[in-house]
C-alpha cells in the first residue's frame, strides 16, 4: 500500500453531543476508505451536500482532528503518528484551501502573514529578502499586484484577492498534495474558472489535489476520479464522467438530476420521487442510511447497511439494486450533458 | 475591527476610572497639603471634630486626623489592593480558560469547566470574610492574594467561551498548516483577538476585588489594609452620620459609586467596540 | 442559528400526530416517559452528589484554617473576663467532644457527614452558647429568605417591564440615555446603595426607620401594627438590593428583547395586521421570559448570600447580621453553617430550575 500518496482507511470520526442531558453520537465521518496514487497531479473530488461529513473528512486528512477510528496515511505512514521533523514535513507538502476566504485571515494581523509565517516556520527563505522576493513572485503568478496586498488587512481585500491570496500561498510552498474544501463555493463566476484554471496548473506541475465541493460541474471541470459522501458515508466512487453520465446509486441520481439545466424552455427539476418511507415512521439505525429520502427503498434496505458493490469500469456504489445486476429500476437519465454544464 | 469611531460609553469609563486613578496614585504628594508631613495616619495633630474649613477641607475626626487625606490614602489603598488582586484573578482565569477553551470536549475542558462552575456557587464572601478572621494580621498582600484566587472563575469561563469560538475559526487551522504549534497558536493567533476580553475580566476581576475588600474593611476585617472601607467602618461605629460628619461615609461612597460606574461603563465599551457580533447586529437593524 | 426564524411556541405535535399510528404514538409516549425519569434521577444524583462535594470542601475549609476553636473559645473567655483563664485536659477534652474534634480527621469527618447532612446539627455556638447553631440560623434565615427573596421578585419584575420598553423606545432619544445610565450603574454593590439610602432617607429626610426589623417597643404578633412596622423596615434594606439588580435585569431584558425584535416572526406577525399589545405580550416577552426565567431562578439562589453586608447595615437580623456577629467572636459552629446554608440553596435553586425549565422551555423535551 506504499504506493500511495494520500490513503485512508476505515476512517471515522464520531461527535458527541449532549441532547436532553445524554450524549448522542453524531458519525460526521463513517468508515471512509480512498486513496489518491503517488504518480502526482493525480485529482481526487469528494462531493456531497451540507452536512454531509465532507469539512470533517478534510479536517481528518489534515490531521487537524483526530480521527475516533482507522487511519490516514501520508506516503504509507500513518498521519496521526508524526512527530517533529516528520510532521513539519508532513506539514509543507500538505496544504489546504478553505471555503471561506474571510476567516482563514487572522484580523489581528496584515495578509502577509499567512504567506510569510510559513516561509519562516518551514525555513524556505534564507534572507528576508528572499523571502519578499518569493512572496512577491507567488503574488503575480495568481495574478496579484504586490503593492496591493502586501501590508494590507484582510478586510482592506476583496473575497476573490483573498482567495487568490491563498492561491499564492500554494504557488509558494509547492505542497504535494492540496486539500481543497469548497475553495469557489463564495466566489462569482469568473473568478472561479480562473480559480480552477490556476489549480489545474499546479496540477500538471505535479500537485495532487483532494477537490471537496457540493457542485458537480466544478469538480467534472477538474477531472480526475469522485466519490460521493452521504451522511459521512461513502455511497458511490467512479471516474468523475461516469458519475455525471450513468450514476448508480440513488442519491447520486438525485444530485445529478438537480443540476440546472441552462435552457429556458426546460423547467428545472424540482420534485423528486416521493420516499418510498412514510413519514414519521421511526427507522432502526441498522439500515441504508438513504433509506428515509429512498424512492426505491426496499426490505432488505431497513435491515441491512448496504456494501459496496462493483459495477465495472472502475465504478461502485452502495445499494441493494446493484445486488441483483439488473441496474437502477426506472429511468432517471442523467438530465444535462457535461459539455453543457462547464 | 480597527475603527477609528470610539464607543463614547468606553471613552465615559476610561476618563471617570482615569481621573480617580490619577488622583489615588498621587495621593504621597496630595495628602500631605493637609495632614502635614507626618502622614494622615498620624494622631493627635489637630485639633478633633473639627467641621469643613479651609485648612481641612473635609474636616478633622475624633483622632485629630484629616479626613480628606485619609479619604485619599484609603482610595489609594483600596486601587492598590483591587489592582493586585484583578491582575492575579485575572491571570488565573485566563490559564484556566484558555486551557479549557483550547481543549473544549475534553477530559481537561471537563475538569477545568467543573471546577470554575463549582467556584462560582461557593459564597466568596464568607469564606474570604471567614480567612480573615481567622488568620490575624493578614498583611496587605496576602489579602490581595486571596481576594485575588477568589475573583478567577467568573473571567475564566468568560475566557472559555470565547476561546471555544475563535478556535473554530479557520486562521487557527491555516496557522497550523504553516507550522504553527498549540503554543504558538495560543500566543499568536488567540490572544490577540482577546485583548478586549482580558480588558473585560480585569475590569470585572478589580471590581469584584474592591467590593468585597470594601466590604471585609465595613464589617471591620484585614485592617492592615486601610480602605475607604476602613473610613465606612469608622464612620458607621461612631454613627457620624447623626453627629453631622457624614463625610466621614459619604465621600467614600460617592467616590466608590463614581469607580465602579466608571470600571462598568469601560465593560461595557470593549465590548460594543470589540465585538463583532454586537456590530453585526447593529448594521442590521 | 437555525433556529431563527421559526416560531419557537408553534403547535408542530399535534398536526404530526395524526399520520403516526396509534400504536406507535403510545409507544413513543412511554419511551419519553421513561427517559424524562431517567432525567429526572440524574438530576437528583448529580445534586446530592454536588451537596456532597460541596460538604466536603467546607469541612476541608475549616480544618485548614489556622488555630481551633478551643483556641478561639480561650481567646473568648480572655477577652471577656480580662484574665488568662487556664483550660484543664478535662475541660478541654470536653470541649473537644462538644466540637466534634475528638478521634483522628476521618471519624471527625464521618460525624460530621452524619451530624450535618442528616441531622441538621451543626454542633452549639459560641454567641449563644449552648443553644445550637443551627437554631441560629434558622431562627435568622426566614428574615433574610422573606425580605431578600421579595426583593430579587420585585426588581425582576420591574426589570423586565423596563426593558421591554427600553427596547421598544429604542429609537427614541430618552431609552438610549436611560439604557446607558442603567448599564453604568448595574454593577454598583448593593451595600453601597444601602448607605446612600440609610443617609438620604433615614437621616436627612427622616422618612423611614434606619434599622432593624420592627419598632423596638413591639413583641412580635400577628396584628396590623406590627406587619405594618416589619414592612416599613423592610423599605430601605430592600430597596437597596432592588435599584441595583433591577438594572441589570432591565439591561438583559433589553438585549433579548431587541435580538427577538429582528426576528422574521415578529415582521411576519405585523404583517399578518396583529396588535402592539398582542405582539408584545405574545410573541416578544414569551419568547424574552425564558432566559430570564433561568436567571430569576439563579438569582434567587443567591439570594441568601446576596447581601450580607445590606443586612449588617440596616441591623436586619438575617443571615448577614448573623455572619458579621460570628465572624467578630471567631464562632466556628454558626460560620461552618451560613457557608454550608449558603451553597444548599444555590444548588437546590439549580435543581428545582432544572426541573422545571422544560414545562414552561418547548425547546426542551
Amino acid at each position: 500500500m506504499s504506493g500511495a500518496l494520500l490513503e485512508t482507511r476505515s476512517l471515522s470520526r464520531v461527535f458527541w453531543q449532549r441532547r436532553l442531558g445524554r450524549p448522542v453520537q453524531v458519525r460526521a465521518v463513517s468508515d471512509v476508505n480512498l486513496t489518491l496514487g503517488s504518480s502526482g497531479g493525480e485529482v481526487l473530488s469528494v462531493v456531497g451536500e451540507s452536512g454531509s461529513g465532507k469539512s470533517t473528512l478534510a479536517r481528518l486528512i489534515l490531521g487537524l482532528d483526530r480521527p475516533s477510528a482507522g487511519n490516514v496515511f501520508y506516503r504509507g505512514e500513518d498521519v496521526a503518528r508524526f512527530v517533529g521533523a516528520k510532521r513539519r514535513q508532513f506539514r509543507r507538502e500538505v496544504q489546504a484551501v478553505f471555503q471561506d476566504p474571510y476567516a482563514i485571515f487572522n484580523p489581528f494581523y496584515t495578509v502577509d502573514r499567512v504567506l510569510a509565517q510559513p516561509l519562516r516556520r518551514f525555513h524556505l527563505a534564507s534572507s528576508l529578502h528572499e523571502a519578499q522576493q518569493r512572496m512577491e513572485d507567488s503574488l503575480r503568478a495568481v495574478d496579484l499586484r504586490p503593492r496591493d496586498v502586501l501590508g494590507r488587512y484582510p478586510h482592506q481585500l476583496s473575497g476573490g484577492e483573498r482567495q487568490r491570496v491563498m492561491l499564492a500561498r500554494l504557488h509558494l510552498l509547492r505542497p504535494q498534495l492540496v486539500i481543497a474544501d469548497e475553495p469557489v463555493s463564495m466566489i462569482d463566476a469568473a473568478l472561479r474558472t480562473m480559480f480552477l484554471n490556476i489549480l489545474l496548473d499546479f496540477r500538471d506541475a505535479g500537485m495532487s489535489c483532494l477537490f471537496i465541493t457540493h457542485n458537480l460541474e466544478t469538480s467534472y471541470y477538474l477531472g480526475g476520479n469522485a466519490l460521493v459522501l452521504y451522511q459521512g458515508r461513502v455511497v458511490e466512487r467512479a471516474p468523475i464522467d461516469r458519475i455525471l453520465h450513468a450514476p448508480k446509486h440513488p442519491y447520486t441520481q438525485m444530485l445529478v438530476s438537480s443540476i440546472p439545466v441552462p435552457d429556458p424552455k426546460k423547467r428545472w427539476k424540482t420534485s423528486l420521487p416521493e420516499s418510498a418511507i412514510e413519514s414519521g415512521e421511526t427507522v432502526g439505525s441498522a439500515g441504508c442510511p438513504f433509506l428515509v429520502r429512498c424512492p426505491y427503498a426496499m426490505e432488505v434496505c431497513r435491515r441491512q447497511d448496504p456494501p459496496m458493490m462493483s459495477v465495472g469500469d472502475g465504478q461502485e456504489a452502495a445499494c441493494f439494486l446493484l445486488a441483483d445486476r439488473g441496474g437502477v429500476r426506472g429511468s432517471m437519465a442523467p438530465m444535462c450533458k457535461a459539455e453543457e454544464s462547464g | 475591527m480597527r475603527s477609528t469611531h470610539w464607543d463614547g460609553r468606553l471613552l465615559a469609563g476610561m476618563v471617570i476610572t482615569g481621573l480617580i486613578v490619577v488622583v489615588a496614585a498621587s495621593e504621597p504628594w496630595l495628602a500631605p497639603f493637609w495632614s502635614g508631613a507626618a502622614g494622615p495616619t498620624a494622631v493627635g495633630i489637630f485639633a478633633s471634630w473639627s467641621h469643613p474649613q479651609w485648612a481641612h477641607p473635609l474636616g478633622t475626626n475624633q483622632f485629630g486626623q484629616d479626613i480628606l487625606a485619609l479619604t485619599l490614602l484609603g482610595l489609594r489603598n483600596s486601587l492598590v489592593v483591587g489592582l493586585q488582586a484583578g491582575i492575579l484573578g485575572t491571570f488565573i482565569g485566563i490559564c484556566v480558560g484558555f486551557t479549557s477553551g483550547y481543549f473544549g470536549g475534553t477530559v481537561v475542558d471537563e475538569a477545568l469547566r467543573t471546577v470554575t462552575d463549582a467556584w462560582l456557587v461557593i459564597p466568596s464572601f464568607p469564606l474570604i470574610a471567614v480567612l480573615a478572621a481567622f488568620v490575624r494580621n493578614l498583611s496587605v498582600t496576602e489579602l490581595a492574594i486571596i481576594l485575588g484566587i477568589f475573583s478567577w472563575a467568573g473571567a475564566a469561563r468568560a475566557i472559555r467561551a470565547q476561546v471555544l469560538m475563535l478556535r473554530s475559526m479557520a486562521y487557527v487551522d491555516m496557522a497550523r498548516l504553516s507550522g504553527a504549534g498549540h503554543i504558538a497558536v495560543i500566543g499568536q493567533e488567540l490572544l490577540p483577538n482577546m485583548y478586549p476580553y482580558l480588558g473585560v475580566g480585569l475590569a470585572s476581576s478589580i471590581m469584584g476585588a474592591i467590593g468585597s475588600l470594601v466590604g471585609l474593611s465595613i464589617i471591620g476585617l484585614g485592617q492592615n489594609a486601610f480602605s475607604l472601607g476602613t473610613l465606612i467602618q469608622y464612620g458607621l461605629s461612631e454613627g457620624v452620620l447623626s453627629i453631622g460628619f457624614s463625610q466621614i461615609i459619604v465621600v467614600p461612597v460617592l467616590i466608590l459609586i463614581a469607580l465602579f460606574v466608571g470600571l462598568n461603563l469601560i465593560n461595557v465599551g470593549l465590548d460594543v467596540q470589540f465585538n463583532p457580533r454586537l456590530k453585526g447586529s447593529k448594521s442590521r437593524g | 442559528m437555525e433556529r431563527r426564524g421559526a416560531v419557537p411556541h408553534a403547535p408542530q405535535e399535534s398536526q404530526l400526530a395524526d399520520s403516526v399510528p396509534n400504536t406507535a404514538l403510545r409507544a413513543a409516549r412511554i419511551v419519553r416517559r421513561r427517559r424524562v425519569l431517567m432525567v429526572v434521577v440524574r438530576r437528583l444524583g448529580g445534586y446530592v452528589l454536588s451537596i456532597w462535594a460541596a460538604f466536603t470542601v467546607t469541612f476541608i475549609f475549616f480544618h485548614l484554617i489556622p488555630g481551633s476553636p478551643i483556641d478561639a473559645y480561650a481567646q473568648q473567655m480572655e477577652n471577656q473576663f480580662g484574665q488568662q483563664v487556664p483550660l484543664s485536659s478535662q475541660v478541654i477534652a470536653f470541649w473537644n467532644k462538644e466540637f466534634g474534634l475528638n478521634g483522628n480527621v476521618f471519624e471527625q469527618y464521618y460525624r460530621y457527614l452524619t451530624n450535618t447532612l442528616l441531622r441538621g446539627n451543626m454542633g452549639p455556638s459560641f454567641i449563644a452558647f449552648p443553644e445550637p447553631a443551627s437554631e441560629l440560623i434558622f431562627h435568622a434565615l426566614p428574615w433574610t429568605v422573606g425580605l431578600f427573596g421579595s426583593a430579587v421578585l420585585i426588581s425582576w419584575i420591574m426589570g423586565l417591564v423596563a426593558g421591554l420598553l427600553l427596547a421598544w423606545f429604542k429609537d427614541t432619544v430618552v431609552a438610549p440615555t436611560l439604557t446607558t445610565l442603567a448599564l453604568a450603574g448595574a454593577q454598583i454593590p448593593y451595600y453601597l446603595a444601602a448607605l446612600g439610602l440609610v443617609f438620604l432617607f433615614a437621616f436627612i429626610l427622616l422618612w423611614l426607620p434606619q434599622q432593624g426589623a420592627y419598632a423596638a417597643s413591639l413583641t412580635p404578633h400577628f396584628d396590623f401594627r406590627f406587619i405594618g412596622s416589619v414592612l416599613k423596615h423592610s423599605i430601605l434594606p430592600g430597596c437597596s438590593l432592588v435599584i441595583t439588580s433591577f438594572l441589570g435585569w432591565a439591561i438583559s431584558t433589553r438585549a433579548l428583547v431587541v435580538s427577538i425584535m429582528g426576528e422574521d416572526f415578529l415582521l411576519y406577525a405585523e404583517a399578518k395586521g396583529l396588535r402592539t399589545g398582542t405582539i408584545l405580550r405574545h410573541y416578544v416577552l414569551r419568547n424574552a421570559m425564558l432566559p430570564q426565567i433561568t436567571g430569576l431562578g439563579i438569582s434567587l439562589g443567591f439570594a441568601v448570600n446576596g447581601a450580607y453586608l445590606v443586612s449588617y447595615i440596616f441591623n436586619y437580623p438575617g443571615i448577614g447580621l448573623l455572619l458579621v456577629n460570628a465572624l467578630t467572636q471567631l464562632d466556628y459552629n454558626v460560620l461552618e453553617g451560613i457557608v454550608l446554608i449558603s451553597i444548599v440553596t444555590v444548588l437546590t435553586a439549580n435543581l428545582l430550575l432544572d426541573l422545571c425549565l422544560p414545562l414552561v422551555d418547548p425547546r426542551i423535551e
